[in-house]
């Protein structure tokens, strides 16, 4: 049930991507009024996936790699909900989805990635562990936003160094995608800092675990990293390529590293 | 051909067949402009000629021999510079009829990078002052080219393409919008005080910019634009302390070397943490040197970039521009068609001279019969006179103006002799026939 549920929702975000792609004075009307509606329909078909999901495995659906990446992708659909209603910054809308729907897919595709995961033992109760993983998403999902905000960024750069003015009036303008940037980046690092902190609370009280596993050394490094990120971009106040390729760095060795630890390697911690 | 005093020529290139590096070659100040008319004509490359130069054009109308052809204005504008096999490849050259017509949709705007824009009208009657004070404007070009001022402001009242007013300078205001989001709490420096940069100003403040600053080698005249824009003005030393402070910077001066160079602009650009610094350099020769582009955080955007977003000026104004384009035809056709009146003018004025002749011998010998007259009555008497001598011309007048113009040349001979005259050639200035092309 909820393969169908992520497969329609699927659907609807490629007709969004379609939508977009077609020039507003080629695409039919009908579809012209579809990206928002086809938008949350999207969003509602995907969130009802996940709630199947967490039914039919009895546990939230972030125990497994495939579990976290329809999680991640549902957060980056609200994200971008929240974003468009920046002026310009739907222009985001064709970027995220393509990605949304690999993630969806990769979901569906991995060997048993839907499986559920048992709550790992420990004397605090479960909630401190939700608190904590919920924390780490959220934060992992405005750092993806932040990372692709500054691959536009980038690419809008290179487009106005280059003079190719043609299409221009799709991107948002610099100042727009570097302020969202900076937000991006402020409220993913607090996400982060506050999941970090409350696995830490949780990792001490728990008597079974001896040390730091593998996740939690890389998104401690993640973590570390995107504290430089921040002291560049707003303490420093740094703009242009220099900070956008910090975030792209960034998030491009936490998203390495996790796939590696949790996909290549022992799972989930 | 219908010019009988030579050949009508239009000569030069512009933004649509030649970059903004070989324009600025070819580019001449405003004080240059005059001895080049008269080298033209001291070389005997013209008869007549009017520069136009601007930051999109370099053109020469002229009155040329017929056999020569205007082979010495191309070989004027493209040689003794490097380049020079280059440059002739980029000059258009249209002759008699397409060269008023080239000249009227230059005129109308609709030749300009951004079509229906209002500063080349005013270029136009610049280069046509010009032509006037150095004495190379004649008959032929002066009809010409009142009849282009004329017929650019016809177009403009006659329909709508200056409607959705999109000028170089605001397409530059537009593309900032577009790059840096919105205005309002922008900071904008302007670096000259000329009729570009004015506009630039004004386009900046009608959108709501939230500082202005002016900048100018004189300094009275920065106050000037600046009082008019209530902006802030600086003199010329302030320029890179500004740079460090403003988001946009539009250069507009008439510098013929780089005024903003990589080597100045890098420690600017550090100083401001390379938050983005759009750089519109309207100048032709460039004031911004290429290299700054390739600078972090510095966005440069010359005329010719522009071109893109005038594009979309274009598409707006397509359907004005196609009304525009067919007045300037029927324009250009009835101009070019009206220069064989100017076969009239000799008759003309050695009939009017002739008819003064009379006159005032005639008043003279009245003032001794009727002597007794008093100053006022004289002064009647007088008016009467000109006005019988007037009306009785009037007829003759229009008869030979349609002769030359069907070109009967034998039937105005005709004419001349019955009223005991004999036409000279066309003199090269300007006519003394009343004109009625200008509004």
């Amino acid at each position: 049930m909820d393969d169908l549920l992520f497969i329609l929702a699927q659907l609807n975000y490629l007709l969004v991507v379609v939508a977009g792609l077609l020039g507003s004075g080629n695409r039919p009307s009908w579809l012209d009024r579809f990206s928002s509606p086809g938008l949350f329909a999207g969003a509602g078909l995907h969130a009802a996936g996940l709630i199947v999901l967490s039914a039919e495995t009895g546990g939230l659906p972030v125990y497994t790699p495939g579990a976290s990446m329809a999680t991640i992708s549902l957060l980056l659909i609200v994200g971008l909900l929240v974003i468009r209603r920046v002026p310009r910054m739907e222009a985001l809308t064709p970027v995220i989805l393509p990605l949304v729907v690999v993630l969806l897919a990769l979901a569906q595709l991995l060997p048993n990635a839907l499986r559920p995961s048992p709550l790992p033992p420990g004397s605090l109760s479960p909630v401190w562990i939700h608190l904590h993983i919920g924390m780490i998403f959220v934060g992992l999902g405005l750092l993806t936003l932040s990372f692709l905000v500054s691959v536009m960024y980038l690419t809008l750069r290179r487009r106005l160094k280059q003079k190719k003015l043609k299409g221009l009036s799709r991107f948002p303008d610099l100042e727009t995608l570097d302020k969202t940037n900076t937000r991006l980046l402020l409220f993913g690092f607090a996400a982060l800092s506050n999941g970090i902190a409350l696995g830490g609370v949780w990792w001490a009280a728990n008597p079974n675990t001896s040390s730091l596993d593998e996740t939690a050394v890389a998104t401690i490094a993640a973590w570390l990293w995107y504290a430089l990120a921040i002291q560049v971009r707003v303490v420093g106040g740094w703009r242009g390529k220099f900070a956008s390729l910090v975030s792209v760095i960034g998030f491009s060795g936490l998203a390495a590293s996790l796939v590696f630890v949790n996909i290549m390697l022992s799972g989930w911690h | 051909m219908a010019v009988s005093q030579g050949r009508l020529v239009a000569i030069g290139l512009n933004h649509e067949t030649a970059p903004v590096e070989l324009r600025e070659r070819l580019a001449m100040p405003q004080d240059l402009v005059g001895p080049h008319l008269t080298t033209l004509l001291e070389k005997g490359y013209a008869k007549e000629s009017v520069i136009l130069s601007t930051c999109n054009r370099v053109e020469v109308y002229a009155l040329v021999d017929e056999d020569e052809g205007g082979q010495g204005i191309r070989s004027y504008l493209s040689g003794n510079r490097d380049h020079a096999e280059i440059i002739s490849k980029h000059l258009y050259h249209y002759e008699d009829e397409e060269a008023v017509r080239h000249l009227f949709r230059v005129a109308s705007s609709l030749d300009s990078l951004v079509v229906g824009e209002p500063q080349i009208l005013g270029q136009l009657k610049e280069a046509y002052d010009t032509a006037l004070s150095h004495h190379s404007a004649g008959q032929v070009l002066g009809r010409v080219m009142r009849r282009a001022i004329s017929v650019g402001k016809k177009v403009r009242t006659d329909t709508a393409i200056g409607g959705h007013t999109v000028s170089v300078g605001t397409a530059g205001v537009d593309l900032a919008e577009q790059v840096l989001g919105t205005l309002a709490d922008k900071k904008c420096l302007i670096f000259g005080a000329g009729e570009v940069a004015e506009l630039v100003a004004v386009a900046m403040q009608s959108r709501g910019i939230g500082e202005l600053q002016v900048i100018n080698r004189t300094l009275h005249r920065a106050e000037e634009l600046a009082k008019k824009v209530a902006g802030v003005a600086h003199t010329e030393e302030a320029l890179l302390t500004e740079l460090e402070h403003v988001d946009i910077a539009v250069t507009s001066t008439a510098a013929q070397t780089p005024v903003l160079t990589a080597s100045m602009m890098a420690p600017v650009l550090r100083k401001r943490k390379f938050r983005p610094l759009f750089l519109l350099d309207l100048s032709v020769p460039r004031n911004i040197s290429e290299d700054v582009n390739g600078l972090e955080g510095a966005y440069v955007f010359n005329i010719d970039d522009l071109q893109d977003v005038a594009q979309r000026g274009l598409r707006r104004r397509s359907e004005e521009a196609q009304l525009a384009e067919v007045l300037v035809e029927n324009e250009a056709s009835k101009c070019f068609r009206s220069l064989d009146s100017l076969n009239a003018g000799p008759f003309i004025a050695a009939l009017t001279q002739r008819a003064e002749d009379i006159v005032e011998t005639e008043r003279q010998r009245s003032h001794k019969v009727y002597a007794e007259l008093t100053e006022e009555q004289r002064s009647g008497m007088d008016a009467m006179h000109r006005a019988m001598v007037k009306r009785l011309l009037h007829e003759p007048i229009a008869q030979a103006r349609k002769l030359a113009e069907e070109g009967r040349m034998e039937e105005l001979l005709t004419l001349g002799e019955t009223f005991g005259i004999h036409p000279l050639p066309a003199d090269r200035q300007a006519s003394p026939v009343p004109e009625d092309e200008t509004d």
